[in-house]
């Protein structure tokens, strides 16, 4: 409940900050109205731009703001609000065409003015951030080339907006008007300063290095970090951080890896990591020693956020990460509650930690389940993919509240969650893990 | 259900700065 009146309020936050600069331009003495249409169009603009600068807050990776929700969830928000704001700021001109001269300079370029300049180019970049942020894959766009073109792009649409309502100069008027605007603008894209200078300025201090790197499975590697002169990360089992490797923490070049080491050590950690693109493909090319920066501890895929008389755990392939961080947790603080794991992949190789999987049945109530798609001969266990037969086999049927875990693919979490929903499992019962925070 | 929270925010926000540009015209012109 806590956490759902933070999050309320941070929704009201938002909302204040988005709707507060209009306030602002009534105040005093408003210039006259031009007519509902007119005034609505400049109202979405203004709205539009509010958001634009928020977009670079929500992202900053502040751990009051990412706490009721999870960083994923944060991160869902600011591709979804993106596209409002993209609608609000589009309807702003396409309003004014009809009932300004906007629509003439449409064919007699001699009538643009810089106002119009402005706004065109700044909505045509809005365009490029939002396709190549939707098909990163078709432009072939490395994942840091990506990030630093979308923070760039993004500030200067920010610039090319204020130069358009400064040049418009209706609401916009005076120096009074016009500075509410210019320090929004500064302190909300400012504060992505925390991920970018505040931040790696303080993962210079925790420095970690990397202990060893192992094989765990098929294209998979448990990777493992050992604390230089500090106490390390405290965190809950479940959670991930941004690790950056062989490179300073200013680098743009972090990635989000879950722990899957117990939360009961902080000074040394592990992440098992599937080989998805050119940083975790040979992953063992970082010889032990290297150093490595670690910026978290982020998410709220954790058990002990989620109390309950048992747990069942579902895994798809590497998502098995986190789970192992829970497994391994509990089997250090000798909970005695039952759990299952149905642990689904595409062949034996492909599994993870089989063995440690094994001993942690023996030291916890722990049943372990796995299901193969392409088993090897002999198998005897369950083959094919996490189906809602499979379920209906192994799921528990104990008294008392259970919470399930998740973590894997999209296709197999969506089609979990629709078969837990159907077997009566409440949503605040299930919780998802995903992957694609990018 | 913590998924779907980002999307009824983005609707909510989206829905509620639209009454306010709304609101924010009907005021300017009326006085």
């Amino acid at each position: 409940m806590q956490f759902a009146v933070r999050g309320a309020l941070w929704l009201v936050v938002y909302l204040m900050v988005v709707v507060g600069p209009l306030a602002l331009m009534l105040a005093g003495d408003p210039p006259a109205a031009r007519g509902f249409w007119h005034e609505l169009s400049i109202a979405l603009g203004f709205i539009g731009l509010s958001m634009l600068g928020l977009q670079f807050a929500i992202t900053a990776r502040f751990q009051p703001l990412d706490s009721p929700f999870g960083l994923d969830v944060v991160l869902r928000f600011h591709k979804e609000i993106s596209f409002v704001a993209f609608a609000f700021l589009l309807a702003h001109p396409i309003i004014l065409v009809p009932i300004t001269p906007l629509g003439s300079a449409i064919y007699d370029l001699s009538l643009l003015t810089w106002t119009g300049v402005t706004g065109v180019i700044a909505l045509g970049l809005m365009v490029i951030i939002i396709v190549t942020s939707m098909w990163t894959e078709r432009f072939k766009l490395a994942y840091e080339w990506w990030r630093l073109t979308h923070g760039l792009l993004g500030v200067a649409v920010i610039v090319l907006s204020l130069v358009h309502i400064r040049l418009s100069g209706y609401y916009v008027d005076t120096a009074f008007r016009f500075g509410v605007w210019v320090v929004l603008m500064v302190v909300l894209v400012g504060s992505y300063a925390k991920v970018r200078i505040y931040q790696p300025l303080r993962l210079l201090r925790r420095p970690w290095v990397v202990e060893a790197v192992e094989s765990t499975a098929e294209d998979a590697w448990e990777l493992t970090l050992r604390a230089e002169g500090h106490d390390g990360v405290h965190f809950q089992p479940g959670q991930f951080a941004w690790v950056t490797l062989d490179t300073s923490p200013f680098a743009i070049r972090e990635h989000p890896f879950s722990f899957s080491s117990s939360a009961e050590r902080s000074d040394r950690v592990s992440f098992t990591v599937k080989e998805l693109g050119d940083f975790t493909t040979g992953l063992n090319r970082f010889e032990p020693g290297t150093r490595a920066y670690l910026d978290g501890p982020y998410g709220v895929f954790s058990y002990e956020r989620n109390e309950a008389a048992g747990f069942v755990f579902i895994a798809g392939g590497i998502g098995i990460s986190p789970i192992m961080s829970m497994l391994r947790t509990l089997a250090d603080r000798r909970d005695r509650r039952p759990m299952v794991l149905l642990f689904g992949a595409p062949t034996w190789a492909d599994v993870a930690l089989a063995e440690e999987l094994d001993q942690l049945s023996q030291q916890l109530d722990l049943t372990v389940v796995y299901v193969l798609e392409d088993p090897p001969e002999g198998w005897r266990g369950e083959t094919g993919v996490l189906s809602s037969d499979v379920l209906d086999r192994h799921l528990p049927d104990w008294p008392g509240g259970t919470q399930y875990f998740v973590c894997g693919p999209d296709a197999m979490m969506d089609a979990v969650e629709g078969s837990l929903l159907e077997r009566g499992v409440t949503e605040d019962h299930i919780n998802l893990e995903r992957f694609d925070l990018t | 259900m913590r998924h779907r929270i980002s999307t009824w925010f983005a609707l909510g926000a989206a829905g509620v700065s639209l009454l306010a540009a709304i609101g924010f015209s009907l005021l300017i012109n009326a006085v």
